[in-house]
């Protein structure tokens, strides 16, 4: 009998190390951002919000060229498509609202993922690397990657390419990135539920997936600051000139005089 | 001692206060100068955010909005030394208001025009522009969000429908435009001494000369944006001049562009030849070419009566001027008959119902109709039906011109095969219809008795039938004796 039971206990133990095992590689092959959607649980005020949200949203058809065009000539910068999961919903270009930082925010869209700014878990450190959206491969630290100055010469016109904007600065977990794609298999079931969805469910949907997000990102200082940086900027392959032009820059300091919200600064003081 | 010393020393102290006075303004002047010369494209640090490149958003209209300029472009382009506030007077603090943006093009700079030094302004082009058939179009309120307000409000062209902000020089024409310089500077320098002649005057009459801009084609360009764009145009109104009643336009104005390509005047020009005419050079040749007026003012270049000076003009048509060539002006250059009617939209097809051919029309269709009707009505009943499937190019063309097989079809007996069967038996069928056909088909009777005195020739002669008669006929029976008797 003692055999016996001993057998089955250290069978069962065995079960158990195993499923917690595939539990833990499960997991490990799971983006950090859906896990913490799976475990979401909607408060009321989130789901009162949602709610709203859903209710005033109204689809937007982008009109991209007019018959006049603009009087001063644009530089050809822009990103009409991306692969990020939150384009499935969201405008390509997502910021629309503040009237003050909107442009800027969105100027930053081209170089940092959604999550880098709106994904922060505070119980895990993450990881950021660069990331190309559209082959979904990690993108090797290069300075070439940053701001990129444009050629002065023929010499440096040979050797000068675009910045790819789909190549940005996105959260990792585990060696993998945090986040999840368009094509992503995990949300699937979500978003067919979105899709055949009453306000009801869309509602219960938009909130589960918001719950690990920040409506807000971090303040400008977070990154443009001498002294502490979300971004290791040299590990992202940033050169000395391009860290401090980074932490020292001039729009930054401007926007950090922004005391209140509707506050308006006079545009010569980011001179001084 | 002391009073002389005083005087000297209230000498020497006037003295000194001139030369100070003196001595400052001729600093304040230096500075002046160093501050004029020395004047910043971007005094106010606008570029320091715009010239940053992917600034946009989408607005409320779902308009996709660049708040990036292009800072290497600007500095090269006409405006390059224009700071920001001279055209967006109002705007001093960040966020802007809208409105605080507006540009107002009809305003005067502060950028000095070089020769007199007076504030350049678009002033005489604007009293042209306001003068022209387009003179109700926006001049002012020009902002990059109200660009679908200004297509909504009005079809007329505003400022900013034509011009952008181009470069000072073409890059096509930026090593032209050096080498002329440098010239200018050697040859023209030996008078024109200084500073201000280099840096200004002598770049602004060379742009004038050589970098200027715009090309006949370039200008076309602009012209046919939209009147080479029909649907576009279809619903406008316009006003007559004299009587500011209302009417819609007709075809030949809907389609000026379309009906100017395909004349001489653009050809020439869509080729590379410069002694083409654009839309300008015969509808604003003179002043600063925005005066552009309706045919039917008197004032316009292309109203009839100053055709002849206007073709006339420019080394263009000079004999038109003569008294033997008056009719030369009557040619139209807008000549709508040139066009296809695919091309008319079904505003102007209404309208073409009112023309000649179209009333015509009211009376040849209906003619056409009863005539195609009644044809096929006999030709598949009424008992010509073999004359009529000939005609059609049925039997009869793939017998004789395909050298087809004919089809055998049963035909009543004639009455002398009724008296000739009469002898045989009752079971012989009655012959192909063809020979038949044949007789009907040319309508020739003459060939068909031909063709049986033939038959009883070669019935006589046995084989010598080629000698005896060598003409159509004779081939025509030979060809059917041989054809009878494959069916046979």
């Amino acid at each position: 009998m003692n055999k016996c039971h001993l057998s089955i206990t250290f069978c069962s133990v065995l079960v158990l190390i195993s499923l917690s095992m595939l539990n833990v590689a499960q997991a490990a092959g799971t983006p950090l951002y859906w896990q913490r959607v799976e475990q979401a649980q909607p408060d009321n005020k989130a789901l009162a919000d949602s709610k709203k949200l859903v209710k005033e949203h109204k689809d937007v058809d982008i009109i991209e060229r007019t018959r006049i065009r603009p009087f001063h000539k644009q530089p050809a910068y822009a990103e009409l498509s991306s692969n990020a999961f939150c384009m499935n919903c969201h405008l390509p270009i997502p910021h629309t609202k503040n009237l003050r930082s909107r442009t800027f925010l969105n100027m930053h869209t081209n170089y940092i993922a959604c999550e880098s700014c709106h994904f922060r878990p505070e119980d895990v450190n993450l990881d950021y690397r660069w990331f190309n959206f559209e082959t979904q491969q990690i993108q090797p630290a290069s300075s070439q990657l940053f701001k990129v100055i444009k050629p002065k010469d023929a010499e440096q016109k040979k050797a000068f390419t675009e910045r790819n904007p789909l190549i940005k600065i996105t959260p990792f977990f585990n060696q993998m990135p945090a986040i999840l794609f368009k094509d992503s298999i995990q949300p699937k079931a979500l978003l067919q539920q979105w899709n055949d969805g009453d306000l009801q469910q869309r509602t219960e949907v938009r909130a589960k997936i918001h719950v690990p997000l920040e409506p807000k990102g971090p303040k400008c200082i977070a990154c443009h600051d001498a002294d502490e940086q979300q971004f290791n900027l040299e590990q992202l392959g940033a050169s000395p000139q391009q860290i401090k032009a980074i932490s020292l820059h001039r729009i930054p300091l401007f926007f950090s005089r922004y005391k209140e919200k509707d506050q308006k600064i006079r545009i010569i003081d980011v001179l001084r | 001692m002391v009073f002389i010393k005083h005087r000297e020393f209230i000498q020497l102290s006037r003295i000194q206060y001139v030369r100070s006075i003196l001595t400052i303004l001729l600093c304040f002047c230096t500075i002046s100068i160093v501050i004029a010369e020395q004047r910043k494209p971007d005094p106010d640090g606008c570029l320091t955010c715009h010239s940053l490149p992917g600034l946009q958003w989408i607005d409320e209209d779902g308009m996709w909005r660049v708040a990036s300029i292009n800072k290497d472009h600007y500095f090269s382009s006409l405006h390059g030394s224009v700071p920001c506030r001279d055209c967006h007077r109002k705007i001093t603090d960040y966020p802007h208001k809208v409105e605080n943006g507006y540009v107002d093009c009809s305003e005067s700079c502060h950028v000095e025009e070089p020769s007199e030094g007076e504030a350049f302004t678009h002033q005489p082009m604007f009293d042209e522009f306001q003068k022209s058939v387009h003179g109700d179009g926006w001049y002012k309120d020009f902002a990059g969000g109200n660009r679908l307000k200004e297509l909504d409000e009005s079809k007329l062209p505003s400022c900013r429908y034509c011009h952008d902000n181009a470069l000072y020089i073409a890059p096509e024409k930026a090593e032209v435009f050096k080498e002329a310089f440098v010239h200018t500077d050697m040859e023209c320098g030996k008078c024109h001494v200084g500073e201000v002649w280099m840096t200004q005057m002598g770049g602004h009459i060379l742009r004038r000369f050589i970098g200027n801009r715009m090309n006949k084609n370039d200008s076309n360009d602009i012209c046919l944006d939209c009147h080479n764009d029909p649907d576009y145009l279809k619903d406008i109104e316009l006003e007559d001049p004299e009587t500011k009643e209302k009417y819609k336009p007709d075809s030949r104005w809907l389609h000026a562009g379309e009906s100017y390509l395909r004349m001489l005047h653009s050809r020439l020009l869509v080729v590379g030849v410069e002694d083409g005419a654009s839309c300008i050079d015969c509808h604003a040749p003179d002043g600063l070419h925005h005066k552009i007026l309706r045919d039917e003012d008197e004032q316009a270049t292309t109203h009839p009566d100053n055709l002849t000076e206007t073709c006339s003009a420019s080394g263009c048509h000079g004999y038109a001027k003569l008294d033997e060539n008056n009719k030369f002006t009557l040619t139209d250059m807008h000549d709508v008959d040139l066009l296809s009617m695919t091309l008319l939209t079904k505003t102007e097809l209404k309208e073409s119902v009112e023309s000649t051919w179209s009333k015509l029309s009211i009376l040849i269709v209906p003619i056409i109709l009863i005539m195609a009707i009644g044809s096929l009505i006999w030709a598949f009943t009424g008992k010509n039906r073999g004359l009529i499937m000939a005609i059609l190019g049925g039997e009869h063309f793939q017998v004789y011109m395909a050298g087809k097989k004919p089809s055998v079809k049963k035909r009543p007996k004639t009455v002398a095969e009724s008296r000739r069967s009469g002898s045989q038996s009752s079971e012989t069928k009655p012959r192909r219809k063809r020979n038949t056909d044949l007789a009907q088909n040319t309508n020739d009777k003459g060939i068909a008795s031909k063709q049986s005195e033939v038959k009883q020739s070669v019935k006589v002669s046995g084989n010598n039938t080629s000698t005896a008669n060598d003409s159509t006929p004779v081939d025509t029976t030979s060809l059917t004796g041989q054809q009878e008797s494959d069916n046979e």
